[in-house]
């Protein structure tokens, strides 16, 4: 993959349309200087070499209004309003200024909890039996607010414009009422909050956090070294996982002994232990997962217990390390943590891949590099991060320009079941609910969102990872996910015609249930433009065979709700939902 | 059957013992097509327990006697009898594969390796690979029934029915989860007929070609539309079938599993199907555990060999049961076994060389070299045997190659 190319400050092609002379004016030079001169400085090596006459052509990019649209559905999971796709089409400069405005918000701040999950896989069910004072609440709601903790202590930090490095440093937890009561924490608060952490457990982000090693446990047996890896693999995208293991046929694996000996000594078992181990010593104090039968009440005992923390002494005898920095603690660890280079390169690496929907390991040294640079630059904003993705070059790629290059040249990104439950929602209004009553009537009211649920619901079926057992998201479509789309567009356009014929103000059928042929293509115009960002003519092609689908459906049925039902159904099935 | 001790000796012996069809040439890639199911046992199975009997192990389980069936040698003992009922039954369509390699203690990187046979699991594994080769056109090739399956590049030829058999609610309209009244997003449904359908793919397919006239006309952008319309055409085929996915709602155990991937593999809706036996078997402690559960293991083996013996599906059909890793030798301080990089797997069904046991584990659970192609650990060309070899060997005894996806040679020595 070429390396990143930051929009602006690139002597390269701008964009199909030719629109970029005007990208420098909207925000305040967010990219950076030095970084336009890299991605420059590559492209134009790339474009401008000409000697061999041997360079491939430039993939095509989008164009501003679709460029919009990728950004919308990247950072919110939302289409833009037809007045801001209508802005970017006068004035394409308009889009670092969207960029901006699209980062705040609760969209924003959900695909910063899913980006984050990637890495740190807590979006998973826990076993929380509904106990006083929760006794009416549903389990997997408990489990959701318990599990939910560590990514919405990242999204608050993210979405408040707090140095990243926060996220390893921060003394608070992030709660609801419910994580409140389970934690038997009373600050007084609603929603969502900040509180100070509890107990007496060091101050380190993340890593203070509970529903991160309820997570990533380990057995006792190998002594936290699996916590360990999780950190590493999360924050520094150093995976010891990576590494294979090889026998060493010298070493007697049914002693104890000879195996405990060998870690501190064989060179080859050295190789990972001489640092996981120490990184593993950090966790002695954090207990495990409580199990189900074993949690009796509300308030749960802290599941720190610093008299543990020296227990490392007893087992692997290697005391808290990081690489070969002293260490003492959680606390002092995260510090050392947001200090690495490695921590700020890793995490340009992980928000890169999410955006582009690519694997961490195809994103170039060069790529990590600008990236990591525009980030160190800003303070560590990841905000900062993010727009220089989303206005980079690579962003916009929509086909390549010629068959050679174009398995490589990745133009549809695919969204995920929460973008889909999120676009779906902000169109139509219709979020996908289910009573658990009516299918487990012995237990207590609960409503669960079916998109975003694994368990019950569909998310893994509509392509996404339930952070378990199915790790990964896939990036193109299958006969489940078709299903799932198809069910999906059924339900919110049965729910959004029912509703806009009573509605004073319709989401979608601003003119109404109309039939007469001028008026149902005006209306269609607009309907393309709010569900799929194309500004389309009364006579074109699409309006035309959307049309036809109207006037077959209306002649079967004779129900001008029942065409119109048909017709969203149509378009919100559309490759074009799919992919952005 | 042989007494304990009469074979109590080294592992070397085992291997020696078990040389089925030793210099024998086989071809790399089976001639028949053979569908495929995958039984995942999630956790990290102890092979000592039941495939790879060291009764002179420290940490070896309660036992009457190592019992051969055929020429495989099986740790035995009553409170284990489906093991024997197995082994019984069908050894002479069963092979054990010892030694393989997986270099990894993690379950994740391990469940990659022996799937896919790569550490990323960025690529297709074994079922995905196979049903691609053999039934690219049927609604669902690769029906991934349990929880765990690998798809990389095959994704479009893939289908999950859901943990609780969700997929119902999106195939049969009378099976969608119920709306309720109260909600403030209660609507009354639409479901399209067959003709307000043929006009919705209609439209789909107008703007679908167009896409492909311009952004789509080729490689990875040319796909994604592909694989779309493929899905679609898919899904409506699938909808035809809806009275075969169980119902939602229900927690798939085991014998759940197989019902549904013999149905689909009868009806042709599958080719291949994936199964997660879901039963809890990484015992890190009360390493004791492990005897009941592989008893109700077996037992669900042996259900699903008789069914396809019964549905006459047993010489079209190849089983593969394997643990993404083994455990170690020795009892942990916890009476646990923790996680081991080298492990065992077994086949059944058509085309299997079966009654016999390939490569070795030493004494040590550590991978012995073998041949690839007659499953000696004594003499031929002898190699270690990784995930690699083994994923791609499990391709070839379905019929299928795995050399777009993975460079090595395949293990063929289970090839009948």
């Amino acid at each position: 993959m070429a390396a990143l190319a930051l929009t602006g400050c690139s002597d390269g092609p701008p964009g199909g349309d030719g629109s970029g002379a005007s990208e420098t004016d909207v925000g305040s030079g967010t990219t950076g200087t030095s970084d336009g001169e890299t991605g420059g400085e590559e492209s134009g090596a790339d474009e401008t070499g000409g000697s061999t006459g041997e360079t491939e052509p430039e993939p095509e990019t989008l164009s501003p209004d679709e460029h919009l649209v990728r950004i919308s559905m990247a950072l919110r999971g939302t289409r833009p309003s037809v007045a801001d796709l209508d802005a970017v089409r006068q004035d394409p400069g308009l889009i670092e200024g969207f960029v901006d405005a699209y980062m705040e918000g609760p969209g924003f701040r959900e695909t910063i909890r899913d980006l984050h999950n990637d890495a740190l896989l807590t979006n998973v069910g826990g076993q929380f039996p509904a106990l006083a004072p929760l006794q009416d609440v549903q389990p997997f709601a408990i489990s959701d607010s318990v599990m939910g903790t560590t990514l919405r202590l990242v999204e608050h930090i993210v979405a408040e414009d707090r140095p990243y490095s926060e996220i390893v440093t921060a003394d608070t937890w992030v709660v609801d009422d419910i994580a409140a009561a389970v934690y038997g924490i009373d600050n007084g608060g609603t929603g969502w909050r900040e509180v100070p952490i509890p107990g007496g457990r060091p101050a380190a982000g993340i890593l203070s956090d509970n529903a991160f090693f309820l997570r990533h446990e380990s057995a006792n047996s190998n002594f936290h070294r699996g916590r360990a890896n999780a950190v590493s693999s999360a924050l520094l995208c150093l995976d010891y996982e990576d590494n294979n293991i090889e026998l060493d046929e010298g070493i007697d694996l049914t002693d104890a002994d000879a195996v405990a000996n060998a870690l501190t000594t064989n060179p080859a078992c050295l190789a990972c232990h001489d640092t996981l181990d120490p990184l593993a010593s950090h966790f002695f104090a954090i207990v495990g997962n409580p199990m189900s039968n074993q949690i009796t009440e509300y308030p749960i005992p802290d599941l720190y217990i610093p008299q543990r923390e020296d227990d490392w002494m007893d087992s692997t005898g290697r005391a808290p390390g990081f690489y070969g920095e002293e260490s003492s603690d959680i606390g002092t660890l995260g510090a050392l943590i947001s200090t690495d280079p490695r921590f700020t390169a890793c995490a340009a690496r992980r928000f890169y891949a999410y955006f582009l929907r690519t694997d961490l390991g195809d994103v170039s040294g060069d790529t990590i590099d600008t990236l990591d640079a525009v980030f160190i630059d800003s303070d560590l904003q990841a905000k900062a991060l993010i727009r220089a993705i989303m206005l980079s070059d690579d962003f916009r790629i929509a086909a390549a320009n010629s068959e050679d290059s174009a398995d490589e040249v990745q133009g549809y990104l695919r969204a995920r079941p929460f973008q889909l439950a999120r676009t779906i929602e902000d169109l139509t209004g219709f979020r996908w609910e289910l009573d658990v009553q009516l299918l487990q009537p012995e237990t207590s009211a609960g409503v669960l969102d079916l998109v975003r649920s694994s368990s019950v619901g569909f998310q893994v079926l509509g392509g996404s990872g339930d952070s378990s057992t199915v790790l990964g998201s896939i990036d193109t479509t299958n006969a489940t996910t078709s299903l799932f789309l198809r069910q999906l567009a059924a339900e919110a356009s049965s729910f959004v015609v029912e509703q806009d014929a009573l509605a004073q103000e319709p989401k979608l059928l601003s003119a109404g249930l109309v039939t007469e042929e001028e008026a149902v293509r005006a209306q269609l115009v607009v309907l393309f433009d709010r569900i799929h960002g194309e500004a389309v003519e009364p006579d074109s092609e699409d309006v035309d065979d959307a049309v036809a689908l109207f006037d077959a459906a209306l002649a079967a049925s004779g129900d001008p709700a029942r065409a119109w039902k048909t017709t969203l159904t149509a378009m919100l099935r559309d490759l074009g939902i799919l992919f952005y | 059957m042989i007494s304990r001790r009469q074979f109590l000796g080294s592992s070397a012996a085992l291997a020696a013992a078990t040389l089925g069809g030793a210099g024998t040439t086989r071809a790399n890639v089976a001639d028949k097509p053979r569908k495929l199911i995958t039984v995942f046992v999630d956790g990290g199975w102890d092979i000592a327990h039941s495939i790879d009997p060291k009764p002179n192990l420290v940490a070896t389980p309660d036992y009457d006697e190592v019992t051969m069936f055929e020429d495989i040698p099986i740790l035995t003992h009553s409170s284990r009898p489906n093991i024997t009922g197995f082994f019984e039954q069908f050894a002479a369509i069963s092979a054990v594969t010892h030694g393989i390699n997986v270099r990894s203690i993690s379950h994740q990187v391990c469940e990659r390796k022996m799937f896919t046979g790569l550490p990323s699991g960025a690529g297709p594994d074994a079922g995905a690979m196979v049903a691609n080769e053999h039934a690219r056109d049927y609604p669902m090739p690769y029906f991934v029934v349990g929880a765990t399956a690998y798809t990389g590049p095959l994704s479009v030829i893939s289908g999950r029915v859901g943990r609780q058999g969700q997929i119902n609610a999106l195939l049969d309209p009378n099976d969608v989860f119920p709306r309720f009244e109260q909600s403030p997003y209660f609507h009354e449904g639409f479901e399209a007929d067959a003709g307000e359908e043929s006009a919705i793919r209609a439209f789909l397919d107008a703007r679908l070609a167009r896409e492909r006239a311009t952004r789509g006309q080729w490689g990875s952008n040319r796909a994604r539309i592909d694989d779309f319309i493929e899905s679609m055409d898919k899904g409506a085929v699938l909808r035809d079938n809806a009275q075969y996915f169980g119902e939602t709602g229900t927690q798939l155990e085991l014998s759940d599993q197989v019902e549904l991937a013999l149905t689909a593999l009868e009806r042709d809706l599958a080719w291949s199907v994936g199964i997660t036996a879901n039963l809890g078997i990484d015992t890190h402690e009360d390493n004791d555990q492990q005897g009941p559960l592989q008893n109700a293991l077996f037992g669900g083996l042996s259900n699903l060999a008789q069914a396809l013996v019964d549905r006459d599906l047993l010489d079209d059909t190849v089983v593969a049961v394997f643990s993404e890793m083994s455990r170690t030798p020795a009892l942990n301080g916890n009476a646990g076994k923790d996680h081991h990089p080298v492990t065992s797997a077994l086949v059944f069904g058509g085309g299997v060389a079966g009654g016999a046991a390939y490569g070795g584990n030493g004494d040590n659970v550590e991978a012995m070299p073998v041949d690839f192609e007659t499953g000696s650990t004594d003499s031929g060309d002898l190699k270690s045997l990784d995930s690699t070899a083994w994923v791609a060997g499990l391709a070839a005894l379905a019929g299928a190659d795995a050399s777009p996806y993975l460079g090595a040679d395949p293990f063929t020595a289970f090839i009948g």
